[in-house]
């Protein structure tokens, strides 16, 4: 009877949980969407400004290649790790997936990094985002991605804390998969940056 | 309660050898466009559409095996809001860019 009883609550925790679960997760969801708009917003102004550099330098003058493609293989490979610390947590084990998600918040730290060291020699050889409307919209628009990878960061540090303190349970479960969908779309955003910002730019 | 209902991982070294594959693939198509960029081996019109082709590829790979995204009924409503996003997104695009063009042209602005 007891034993009945436990399971038939289990089962609706289970279900409850589901349901929790993807409805949480349709939700973040619906969020990046609407961030993708923010994104595709700046980059039509990237693509708008492009040309109005007021004497300043174009493009193809202020990028350097080695650091960008540093970035992207820094980027590309904290999303790889991130997918390990996932696979890890759905075996509930709990070290490893702690060690992947350190891993991962170090690289995307590097990346961080590589990208203020980039923008602070800009601003010292006098090209801040003062200077021309090219420079103003490709500050804000490597700077909106940088800021959401501080939060992610942040992000993955709460993570990290939490798995340590609850282990992983269906809460912390469904933040890890909202965290996941969120590094995995910094990713496709900077795809997009060193696609359309530095490549073609230095093309046409 | 430390119960979870937690997605099938009965092929968990199938997914990591799957994981390393991709990963390979997304780097070669990382490194592909820069290497087409500095070294110019083609012209501008065919490099451009190389990078087009590089970054779709790119894009299509993340979504499939990162954000876990398909055509299942359960993800029915996740693909239509990023069909919704994506065509907000053109009109934002080709819009502002059509403006700023009949807007240059209209000025008689001097072509940069």
């Amino acid at each position: 009877m007891l034993n009945n009883l436990v399971n038939k609550k289990i089962d609706t925790i289970k279900l409850n949980s589901n349901l929790l679960n993807s409805n949480k997760l349709f939700g973040f969801w619906l969020y990046l969407m609407s961030d993708c708009i923010i994104f595709a917003t700046l980059f039509s102004v990237y693509i708008v400004m492009k040309n109005n550099v007021a004497h300043g330098p174009s493009g193809p003058e202020i990028f350097n290649f080695f650091m960008i493609i540093l970035e992207s293989l820094f980027l590309l490979f904290s999303s790889f790790t991130f997918s390990f610390s996932l696979l890890n947590v759905e075996k509930y084990n709990i070290n490893k997936s702690i060690l992947w998600l350190s891993i991962t918040f170090l690289l995307g730290t590097s990346f961080l990094l590589l990208e203020m060291f980039e923008l602070y020699n800009l601003i010292t050889i006098g090209y801040g985002p003062s200077h021309s409307g090219f420079l103003s919209a490709f500050f804000t628009l490597l700077l909106t991605h940088s800021i959401h990878v501080i939060t992610a960061l942040i992000w993955i540090l709460v993570m990290i804390r939490q798995i340590i303190s609850f282990g992983i349970t269906c809460k912390v479960y469904t933040r890890i998969l909202c965290l996941s969908l969120f590094w995995h779309f910094l990713d496709i955003v900077w795809v997009f940056v060193f696609s359309i910002v530095y490549l073609i730019g230095e093309t046409l | 309660m430390n119960y979870c209902h937690i997605r099938n991982t009965s092929c968990f070294f199938k997914k990591y050898f799957l994981y390393i594959i991709n990963f390979v693939i997304l780097i070669i198509l990382t490194v592909l466009p820069f290497m087409l960029v500095i070294r110019k081996f083609f012209s501008k019109e065919i490099t451009l559409i190389l990078i087009l082709l590089c970054l779709i590829i790119q894009v299509l790979i993340h979504i499939k095996f990162f954000l876990h995204l398909n055509l299942s009924n359960k993800y029915k409503w996740n693909v239509i809001s990023i069909i919704f996003a994506f065509v907000i997104s053109t009109i934002i695009l080709s819009g502002s860019y059509w403006v700023i063009k009949s807007l240059n042209h209209n000025m008689y602005s001097v072509e940069v």
